[in-house]
């Protein structure tokens, strides 16, 4: 059953698209130095030198065969800085759609199953929640909790808490799908307890619209970590972030157009890989799910 | 369908409470002691206490939050820290920038989705269609920041079109803005009424209409666009929450005074109250709109009034 999905999933040209994309960032995060030789170190913007050894200023450099996506205003490699962004950005994007996956999955099946005050409870928590649009309640809790010094943990951490009431309303409606089944009632009636219900029927078939909806997310994640990091209340330097750099690229867009336009385009490509990926996977999950029915 | 509607308030008031208990905790999670944010670093002891008394912070916690709530309930969000502004009276100078922005945005998502969304649904398959399928992707991925940046870039320095900050020459200030923070929405109501349209083609109703000659320009206007509408009500619910978290980014970028702006000059000032009194106040539009959307809904379609 399983299979169906999966096999309709992987002859979509769409989903080959954003997979091919999304391996490349993910190779990019994990291994960076496999692609610039540059350390960590080297590319965050306080340690980097104005001039090069010969005398002359290597500030602000366009584009060259030397200098890929050209330096920033501290003498940067931005290629370098935009690869290792890519490692930040995959932290917390692909950390907090993770959690937020199996922290809604857990009280979406629990609030199915239970029903009653549990599910009532849940429910309304998950509508407070997604009451605060995810900016606003990020900056709530991004300035009253957390101090000056911020951590990519700690925006994820805060991502997740905000975020999981999304996967747990799309739990919730799956697993209530499946449970009003004649076959539950069969599995029920011969003696199946609660977790054998869940782990056996329920799981599996809340699991496809929650990967679905969890690729998309990380998207959003990702372009909602920048977005934070852009107004000031996310990452700050030494973090080496495509917001940071965004931001930092502001007062010179005019004059150094590249210092904008090499983050943004990758923030772009990351987040549109993301949210293909999930188009395409609730895509071939609900062709499934309507074929079964 | 009273009886429905009293319900649903219940609901929000139910909600609006847990979210200020949740707010009110979370402001004395604070790091620091309030009476000292208020009198500054050098106050004394007689001071802050004197402070503590003024501002009841010697109480204990319940009695605060019931202090606090009260307050709410009167409108009354307490004084910037910085300013020394009443916060209700930041929030109504800032309102009607951010209801026009809003409003234009609203009205651009809305000729977008019903228009266009309608169009490509339609004629799906259509050379329209997978473009439209593609933007809207590409709509959705773009970060605000990103696209305001480039809109400034393009419309303001390099082709000189459009006043790129504030709103001084009136309301062409809001073109460029309005259109930023419409992408994303806009592509869900694109997608989204497209999704409906092809639906909708598909009920035996339509089916039977189409193969009695019907022209196409009927069928949509008075079989599918119609009752694809409902989702696009519901979907304006939402997306208003959504808007009011896009304004702290749009009105940044392009200078305006609004809700968001405010909001976003809070955080670098670290104005904690003019912080918690705006979300307070984006969370209670956020139910009310809730509350409507579900009333409106019911009213559209009278399916839906069976609970």
């Amino acid at each position: 059953m399983t299979g169906t999905w999966l096999r309709r999933l992987l002859r979509m040209a769409r989903f080959r698209v954003a997979a091919g994309l999304v391996l490349v960032v993910t190779v990019l995060a994990v291994v960076p130095a496999a692609v610039v030789s540059l350390s960590p170190a080297d590319v965050a913007p306080t340690d980097c030198s104005v001039r090069a050894a010969d005398g002359t200023y290597q500030d602000r450099l366009p584009p060259s065969s030397t200098h890929w996506f050209g330096t920033d205003a501290q003498g940067c490699e931005v290629f370098a800085q935009v690869v290792w962004g890519t490692r930040t950005s995959l932290y917390i994007g692909v950390g907090s759609g993770v959690l937020i996956a199996v922290l809604g999955t857990m009280l979406g099946l629990i609030a199915a199953i239970s029903g009653g005050r549990v599910d009532a409870l849940i429910r309304r928590t998950c509508d407070v929640t997604l009451g605060i649009p995810l900016v606003v309640g990020a900056i709530l809790l991004l300035s009253l909790l957390a101090g000056e010094q911020r951590s990519p943990t700690e925006i994820m951490l805060v991502l997740t808490l905000l975020g999981w009431p999304g996967a747990a309303r799309i739990a919730r409606g799956a697993a209530r799908l499946v449970l009003v089944q004649s076959y539950i009632e069969a599995a029920r009636a011969a003696g199946a307890g609660n977790v054998h219900v869940t782990m056996r029927h329920v799981l599996p078939n809340v699991l496809s619209s929650v990967v679905a909806y969890s690729s998309l997310t990380v998207g959003l994640l990702i372009a909602a970590e920048s977005t934070l990091t852009y107004l000031g209340i996310g990452l700050q330097v030494p973090s080496v972030s495509w917001g940071l750099m965004i931001e930092g690229a502001q007062r010179s867009y005019a004059t150094s157009p590249h210092l904008i336009v090499f983050p943004s385009v990758m923030l772009v490509i990351t987040v549109t890989a993301f949210v293909l990926l999930g188009d395409a996977t609730r895509d071939a999950v609900d062709a499934h799910i309507q074929v079964a029915r | 369908m009273a009886v429905f509607v009293v319900r649903r308030m219940g609901g929000a008031v139910v909600t609006f409470l847990v979210a200020t208990v949740v707010i009110f905790t979370l402001t004395f999670a604070l790091p620091g002691d309030p009476a000292r944010v208020i009198a500054g670093r050098k106050a004394s002891e007689a001071t802050l206490a004197a402070i503590r008394a003024k501002y009841h912070l010697d109480q204990s916690l319940p009695t605060q939050y019931a202090r606090w709530v009260g307050r709410l309930l009167r409108g009354d969000l307490g004084e910037s820290i910085v300013s020394r502004r009443a916060v209700v009276s930041i929030l109504r100078d800032a309102l009607p920038v951010t209801m026009t922005l809003m409003a234009a945005t609203v009205l651009i998502e809305l000729v977008l989705g019903a228009g266009l969304g309608v169009l490509v649904g339609m004629r799906r398959g259509g050379a329209l269609d997978r473009a439209v399928v593609v933007l809207c992707v590409l709509g959705i991925a773009s970060p605000l920041f990103v696209l305001a940046s480039l809109a400034q870039y393009l419309f303001g320095v390099r082709w000189g079109l459009l006043p790129v900050a504030g709103v001084d020459d009136g309301l062409i200030g809001y073109v460029l803005p309005s259109m930023v923070l419409a992408t994303i929405g806009g592509s869900f109501a694109v997608r989204l009424m497209r999704v409906e349209t092809l639906d909708q083609l598909n009920l035996p109703h339509v089916r039977t209409a189409r193969s009695k000659g019907i022209s196409e320009r009927q069928l949509t206007r008075n079989h599918v666009a119609r009752n694809a509408m409902t989702a696009l009500v519901t979907f304006f619910g939402l997306e208003i929450g959504a808007l009011l978290g896009g304004t702290v980014v749009v009105e940044r970028v392009f200078n305006l005074a609004g809700v968001g702006g405010v909001l976003g000059r809070a955080i670098s000032q670290r104005d904690n109250v003019v912080i918690i009194g705006f979300t307070v106040f984006v969370v209670v539009v956020y139910l009310a709109l809730d509350v409507l959307i579900d009333v409106v809904t019911m009213l559209l379609d009278p399916r839906t009034r069976v609970s």
